[in-house]
C-alpha cells in the first residue's frame, strides 16, 4: 500500500516537474521573442532613421555649391559622416543581422565571414543552401546567437586553420555541422571554457530546442547541431503572436 | 529643308518618402542628365500611378517607402514595387538605392530573370558611386551584391553567348540570329554575365574586350 502511495505521489512529482520544464521553456521563449521584437525595432530605428537621415546630409553637403576655399572643410565632413554611416550600420547589425529576416543562411555565413575578419582564422568553408524554408525570426536569431557564442568560445584565443560550415534541411528539419580544424591542440581552450560550453549545448538544447553533440580529436573538433523547424510560416514580428507550442 | 531629328527625352522618376534625400536624389539626376525630365514620388501607390502615365527609360527607388501618404515606410512595399515593376514592365531599367537592400534576396528569381537594366546601391556609398550604378541601370547594366549571386548557375546561354562573341566574333545580331533570340535579349544576357564576372564599366576600358579577357582567364572559353 505505502508502495502504491510512494509511486502514485512520485509520479505526480515526475508530471508536476515536466509541466513546470515544459512552461519555463515556453516563458523563455516568450522573453526572447520579446527581446528579438526589441532589437528589430531598433535596427529598424537606425536602418530607416539615422541612416536615412546621414544620407539626406551626406546629399546635401555633396550637392551644395561652395566656395572652393571652403572645399577642403567639406571633404572632412564628408568623411566623418562617413565614419558615423559604418558605425550606425555596425551597430543595427550588433542589434540584429540585416540578413536574418530575408535569409538565416545569409546571416551564418556573415557571421563566420565577420568573425574571421578580426580573429586567425585561415580558411572558411561553406556548404549552406540557397533557400531556406521561413520559419520564425526568434528561431533564425537563437541559433545565430548561440553560434557566435560558439565562435567565442572555441575559436577567439587560438589560431585556427580551417573551418567548415555544412548545413541541410530536409522537410521541417535542420541539421548544421561546424567543423574546427586547429593549428595547435586546443586543450587549455576547451578546459577553460568546458563549463559555458556545457551551458551552451544545455541553453541550445532547451530554447531551440534541439540535440548537439560534440566531438574532439587531436586538432580538431566537430559540433553537430539539429533542431526542428518551427512551424509559423513567415518572419514577420507581432508582439501579440502566440508562440508555436508544440516544444 | 529637313527637319533636325530630336533624340527623345529621357524620362526617370525617383520614388523615396525622405524629401531631403527625395530632393537630393532629384538633383544628382539632374545634375547628371541635364536633358532629362525627373519626376519624384514618395509613396509606392503615386510611385506606381507616375510610371503607368510617364513610361520612364528609369526608376530609381528606395526599398523602405510607405504604401499611401500617411502611412508607415517599410521594406516590404518597396518590395512589393519592384516585384510588381518585374511583372508589369520586363524591360524597365530599375536603380535600387537603399539603407537595407538585404529583402531584395526575396525577388532573386525575378531580378535573374529581369530583361530590364538592374542595379543596387547602398546609402552608405559615396554620390559618385551612386551615379555610378544608376547609369548602369540606365544603360541596361546589372550590378547585384554579392550575396544575391551566391548559389546563381552560369546558363548555358551565356555559354554559348560567349563562345559566339569570343571564339567565333559574331556581332549582337549574328548572335541573336544564331540563338534564335533578339538583339536586345543578347545585350541583357551579355549584362548578367558582366555582372556575374564582375567586369564592369570604366572609363578608357572596352567592357566586351574586358568581359571577353574575364571569361578566358577563369576557363569559361578557350
Amino acid at each position: 500500500m505505502l508502495l502504491v502511495i510512494c509511486l502514485v505521489l512520485g509520479l505526480g512529482l515526475g508530471v508536476k516537474l515536466v509541466v513546470s520544464h515544459w512552461e519555463m521553456q515556453r516563458a523563455l521563449r516568450w522573453w526572447i521573442k520579446q527581446e528579438v521584437i526589441d532589437r528589430a525595432t531598433y535596427a529598424d530605428r537606425i536602418q530607416n532613421g539615422l541612416i536615412q537621415d546621414l544620407f539626406a546630409l551626406r546629399l546635401s553637403l555633396q550637392s551644395a555649391s561652395i566656395d572652393p576655399s571652403e572645399s577642403l572643410p567639406q571633404q572632412s565632413w564628408l568623411a566623418e559622416a562617413e565614419k558615423l554611416h559604418t558605425i550606425l550600420n555596425d551597430l543595427s547589425t550588433a542589434f540584429l543581422s540585416p540578413y536574418l529576416p530575408d535569409s538565416p543562411t545569409l546571416a551564418i555565413r556573415a557571421l563566420f565571414q565577420q568573425w574571421q575578419a578580426h580573429h586567425p582564422i585561415q580558411h572558411l568553408q561553406f556548404d549552406l543552401p540557397t533557400d531556406w524554408s521561413p520559419e520564425p525570426l526568434e528561431q533564425s536569431y537563437l541559433i545565430l546567437v548561440l553560434l557566435q557564442r560558439l565562435l567565442e568560445l572555441t575559436a577567439s584565443t587560438v589560431p585556427i586553420a580551417l573551418i567548415k560550415v555544412h548545413l541541410v534541411q530536409q522537410n521541417n528539419q535542420a541539421q548544421l555541422s561546424i567543423n574546427l580544424i586547429y593549428v595547435e591542440t586546443p586543450t587549455q581552450m576547451m578546459a577553460t571554457h568546458a563549463k559555458d560550453l556545457k551551458y551552451l549545448r544545455r541553453c541550445f538544447r532547451c530554447l531551440v530546442p534541439g540535440w548537439c553533440h560534440h566531438q574532439v580529436r587531436a586538432l580538431e573538433t566537430t559540433w553537430q547541431f539539429g533542431w526542428k523547424k518551427w512551424s509559423k510560416p513567415t518572419n514577420k514580428l507581432n508582439s501579440g503572436d502566440s508562440i508555436d507550442e508544440t516544444c | 529643308m529637313k527637319l533636325a531629328e530630336s533624340t527623345p527625352k529621357q524620362r526617370i522618376i525617383a520614388i523615396d518618402d525622405h524629401t531631403m534625400i527625395l530632393n537630393g536624389v532629384a538633383n544628382l539626376l539632374q545634375q547628371k542628365y541635364a536633358e532629362a525630365e525627373v519626376q519624384v514620388a514618395q509613396t509606392r501607390q503615386a510611385g506606381l500611378e507616375l510610371i503607368a502615365r510617364f513610361h520612364p527609360d528609369l526608376v530609381v527607388l528606395d526599398l523602405a517607402i510607405p504604401d499611401r501618404s500617411g502611412e508607415k515606410a517599410s521594406a516590404e512595399i518597396g518590395v512589393a514595387l519592384v516585384e510588381t515593376l518585374i511583372r508589369q514592365y520586363p524591360t524597365l531599367n530599375i536603380a535600387v538605392l537603399s539603407a537595407n537592400t538585404n529583402p531584395l534576396i526575396r525577388l532573386k528569381p525575378q531580378i535573374d530573370n529581369h530583361e530590364g537594366g538592374f542595379t543596387v546601391s547602398d546609402k552608405g556609398w559615396a554620390s559618385e558611386e551612386i551615379v555610378k550604378k544608376v547609369n548602369m541601370a540606365l544603360e541596361g547594366g546589372r550590378y547585384l551584391p554579392k550575396d544575391m549571386k551566391l548559389g546563381l548557375e552560369f546558363k548555358s546561354e551565356w555559354l554559348e553567348l560567349l563562345r559566339l562573341a569570343f571564339q567565333e566574333g559574331l556581332t549582337d545580331k549574328m548572335i541573336a540570329k544564331r540563338m534564335s533570340v533578339s538583339e536586345k535579349t543578347v545585350q541583357n544576357y551579355f549584362h548578367k554575365v558582366q555582372d556575374v564576372l564582375e567586369v564592369y564599366p570604366e572609363e578608357g576600358q572596352n567592357l566586351r574586350i574586358q568581359t571577353g579577357n574575364k571569361a578566358r582567364e577563369i576557363g569559361l572559353i578557350d
